[in-house]
């Protein structure tokens, strides 16, 4: 065949450049190209040196050229160039042909036997060589590896021979598993054999320990014939995450060999697929690989993986359909609801997802599928967006739904007991604190968290004695428990106050004993003062009541707190402020409020005085209102400002709430909080009416709100923004379908007059209904509101169910919707 | 975070005394003086998967990336395999040392 002459290729020109060049700079050249592998460009310099004059040093360079070029050739796997180089190396450069490397190359080709008689016949030169043992190694590693050819051309006395039997058995032994006859070959194999690396490499291989084993593979020398086997024994050494990106470079006999060595007969196929996966690997190689090796991975286990990755992904089910793999209802449910946490969906999107999950297990639970663990998933899909409702602000009552549901469901979750009985003592709901609590006792009745939880149950139930016997039985068991400590001085005051009302006031010194034999902090001692000075003004010792009044005001940390509390202590006593003051001739309003009383005000309000009823704090906050105005302007930072609003609005203190924030406003302009504070707070005030510009200014909030990724701050902008009308904290209990986001028609798609009734009521504000309710009576407010949908509903020609008037009644739980699922055992 | 189950060499479906069973047996191997990072993977582990509550939620809630070490120890670990060193045959070491001649150095 004629090749056909490429005229673009460039001629290779060493020979014709080096005519141009001294022999000084050819030399130079020769080894600068011998330093950097080019051996290509030094033969030809090596070349043009020697045709100018053949000398001994230009012929070891040459021979020293080839030796490069045929390793390169080698290295590329063109053994047979190789051979051919190392054949022009022996005829220009008058070198030696026998050589262990040229052997190799030799067998490397199938020309073995040529390779055995260049042995035999330059045993002398090889030994001059110093190069005898390394060729007698290489042919100790070619006939372990079954090249019989040398068994029969080697001479007898050869040491390959002698002493490849024993090798052989050792080999055997080891493979076997005869550890004892693997020892006694290996004693029969000499110090200088050229065995002696395999000899090392199974003494490795037996060794108990991996440090002794890779100790016994680093003394095998780079050049060694076994190198091979000592490199796959190190790769099997290596700690998981560096295996797997070596096992990709390894040829398939040494990752065959290693993952014998590491046991892992089974997998061999997966993690071949494994090693060739991208590093890092994309998610959908995975799933189809875990789904391809499911029997091996396990079922659990490859659910768990595919849901983990499919989390990531823009659409689950097209990512399960291109993979082949599948997901169980239930945790396909469960990835896409997490799907849309991950990626930041509108809340409404995450709680819709999350109800369509609760529905899913409430259908498994009604038809008994999944065994008993059924029920601890729902609890801890509820206790999942009960979290999730924090996250978004979500209004307390809903946060009460989601731990209500929460113990439904797992009684024994007694964090949810020890958040839903403080949360339902202040909101009032004593009755299903009790009964939660009752509950609680049932599982943990030795629980101290939950006994401390009695005691302040029963403070709050005015049980002050029973209060006192839980705390006295607490405090036997766990003497610096602050909390139970704090309870018993509180049920003591609270029994002492009592008793000052009915004029017992005997009784009443006896409590207040008792009380202060607990109270040993500053600020008990001060409450326990407050008592005490209320007692002796009723007792009309005014002078010492006077007294009482100023140590504790001391002790508080300032006039605005030991004000607020003396107003809080007299409001729990139905005392007339103003006349007290009066008599005990004390300042009627308070001047020259620092920011340290005022912060240690917060303090008490975050701490020892939640469990005190908001609208006692409300009411002492309005009697300060003029010392309140004064500290807005305090120079506090921005988040005291923020800490400050926020309890303003716990407390329903809109006009002081506004007032701060507007303040505020002058320090840090246009920050969206402080917008949010002061229009939220003028809504509160003005049954929700905002002006344009305060939409305009709220809208401003919100987008920055957004900027600064506040999530929290963006939802609360938005409900006032959209009126108050956006709330994603759906009931997802199908038994209450009724809720003020969810749809009123019913379902022939009529709406109910009642439905639409509790849906305006929902939508007033709760102080106002209150208001409206005192004014109007429950009855005639409903009727009333019947009477504007009906006029409304004629006017528009709207068909409208027939309302009783009466509030809602519990809807009879619906049918939930049950997924096909008739061959699936288990959830997941 | 490392599975846990593959950290406590644990099955999928434990019991709370196999997870505690597992988790001491791993305390007494890798002790803190030995391998302080082990020693924390290994409380970690156990923390995640104690109670029959907590590993229904690592279940349900689990958004870790999965990692190939991962996917490779979950492949090695199962019982069918031999988890300790075994032997290659006689055949693995010719194949080896044949293939070592093609690539001459």
């Amino acid at each position: 065949m004629v090749r056909k002459r490429n005229k673009n290729r460039k001629k290779s020109t060493p020979a014709k450049a080096t005519v141009e060049f001294s022999t000084e700079v050819l030399t130079e050249r020769a080894r600068c190209a011998l330093q950097n592998e080019n051996f290509k460009e030094a033969i030809g310099h090596c070349k043009a040196l020697i045709k100018d004059e053949s000398r001994p040093e230009r012929l070891a360079l040459l021979a020293k050229a080839y030796h490069g070029r045929a390793r390169a050739l080698a290295d590329k796997g063109m053994h047979k160039e190789a051979v051919m180089i190392w054949r022009n190396r022996t005829e220009f450069c008058a070198t030696a042909l026998a050589d262990p490397f040229f052997f190799r190359l030799l067998a490397a080709v199938g020309q073995l036997d040529e390779a055995l008689a260049l042995f035999n016949e330059q045993r002398s030169e090889l030994e001059q060589a110093d190069q005898l043992n390394a060729a007698r190694e290489l042919f100790a590693a070619l006939a372990i590896a079954g090249f019989d050819q040398i068994l029969s051309e080697l001479p007898d006395d050869d040491p390959v021979l002698v002493d490849y039997p024993a090798a052989l058995a050792a080999l055997q032994a080891y493979c076997e598993g005869d550890d004892k006859a693997l020892q006694q070959q290996l004693k029969a194999i000499p110090f200088r054999s050229p065995f002696r690396d395999l000899r090392q490499l199974l003494k490795a291989l037996i060794s108990e320990t991996a440090e002794s084993t890779a100790s016994l593979i680093q003394r095998i020398p780079e050049t060694s014939a076994f190198i091979s086997l000592a490199q796959s024994i190190g790769v099997s050494l290596l700690p998981d995450e560096a295996l797997l990106s070596t096992l990709n470079e390894q040829t398939s006999p040494s990752r065959s060999f290693v993952l014998t060595l590491k046991g892992w007969h089974s997998p061999q196929a997966f993690i071949n697929e494994l090693t060739q996966l991208d590093n890092p690997p994309s998610p959908e190689a995975v799933i189809r690989l875990a789904a391809r090796h499911q029997q091996l991975l396990g079922e659990h286990y490859v659910t768990l993986v595919t849901s983990r990755l499919a989390i990531h992904s823009p659409n689950i089910r097209a990512l399960l359909k291109r993979t082949k793999s599948r997901l169980n209802p239930l945790p396909l449910a469960v990835t896409e609801a997490r799907r849309l946490e991950l990626k930041d969906a509108h809340p409404i999107d995450i709680f819709e997802a999350w109800g369509d999950v609760i529905s899913l297990v409430k259908g498994y639970l009604e038809n008994n599928e999944g065994g008993s663990e059924t029920k601890l998933i729902l609890a801890l899909i509820y206790r999942h967006v009960h979290e999730l409702e924090k996250k978004f602000g979500a209004p307390e009552d809903v946060l009460l739904q989601s731990l209500q549901q929460i113990t439904h469901y797992d009684p024994e979750d007694k964090s949810a007991y020890l958040q839903l009985i403080p949360a339902l003592r202040s909101s009032k709901q004593l009755k299903e604190a009790r009964r939660l609590l009752e509950q609680a006792l049932s599982y943990f009745p030795d629980d101290m968290a939950i006994l401390t939880e009695a005691v302040e149950t029963a403070l709050a139930g005015n049980a002050f004695k029973k209060a006192a016997g839980i705390a006295r039985q607490i405090l036997a068991k766990d003497p610096i428990n602050q909390r139970v400590r704090q309870a018993l001085i509180d049920a003591h005051l609270a029994h002492c106050r009592k008793q000052i009302n009915q004029k017992k006031y005997t009784l009443a010194e006896k409590e207040l004993a008792e009380a202060g034999e607990w109270a040993k902090s500053q600020t008990d001692g001060a409450k326990v003062g407050l008592v005490r000075g209320v007692l002796q003004f009723k007792q009309q010792d005014y002078e010492a009541a006077a007294e009482q009044f100023k140590s504790a005001t001391e002790q508080l940390g300032g006039a605005l707190c030991g004000r607020f509390f003396l107003l809080l202590e007299l409001s729990r006593q139905n005392c007339n402020s103003t006349s007290l003051l009066k008599q005990c001739k004390l300042e009627k309003s308070i001047k020259n409020v620092e920011l340290p009383d005022l912060l240690a005000l917060l303090q008490h309000l975050d701490g020892a005085l939640q469990n005190e009823a908001p609208e006692r704090i409300n009411k002492t906050f309005k009697q300060l209102k003029t010392s309140m105005k004064q500290c807005a302007r305090l120079s506090y930072t921005f988040d005291d400002g923020v800490r400050i609003c926020e309890t303003l609005q716990r407390y329903q203190l809109h006009e002081l709430r506004q007032y701060y924030a507007k303040s505020a406003l002058k320090h840090w302009r246009n920050a969206a909080v402080y917008i949010y504070h002061e229009l939220d707070a003028e809504a509160a005030q003005s049954y929700g009416e905002l002006s344009d510009k305060a939409y305009g200014r709220l809208k401003r909030a919100l987008m920055r709100a957004e900027n600064d990724g506040d999530k929290g701050l963006t939802y609360k902008l938005q409900a006032l923004t959209e009126g108050q009308f956006f709330n994603p904290f759906n009931d997802f209990d199908d038994d209450d379908d009724l809720n003020l986001f969810g749809n009123p028609f019913n379902d022939v798609g009529i709406p109910s007059i009642d439905m639409l009734i509790d849906l305006m009521l929902d939508n007033i504000p709760p102080h106002e209904l209150k208001k409206l309710e005192k004014e109007m009576g429950k009855k005639d407010l409903r009727q009333h509101l019947q009477e504007i949908i009906e006029a409304q509903a004629l006017d528009e020609g709207l068909p409208l169910i027939p309302g009783t008037g009466s509030p809602k009644a519990p809807k009879k739980p619906k049918k939930k919707n049950c997924p096909d699922h008739t061959n699936q055992t288990e959830l997941f | 975070m490392l599975d846990p189950y593959l950290v406590l060499e644990l099955s999928r479906s434990p019991s709370d005394k196999e997870v505690r069973g597992a988790y001491l047996k791993a305390v007494r191997q890798h002790p803190p003086e030995q391998d302080a990072a082990r020693f924390q993977a290994i409380q970690t582990a156990y923390e995640t998967i104690k109670t029959q509550r907590l590993r229904l939620k690592h279940r349900l809630f689990c958004s870790d990336p999965v990692s190939p070490t991962e996917l490779l120890n979950q492949a090695t670990r199962t019982p069918t395999h031999t988890p300790s060193r075994s032997r290659p045959s006689l055949s693995q070491f010719q194949a080896l040392l044949r293939q070592d001649i093609k690539s001459v150095r």
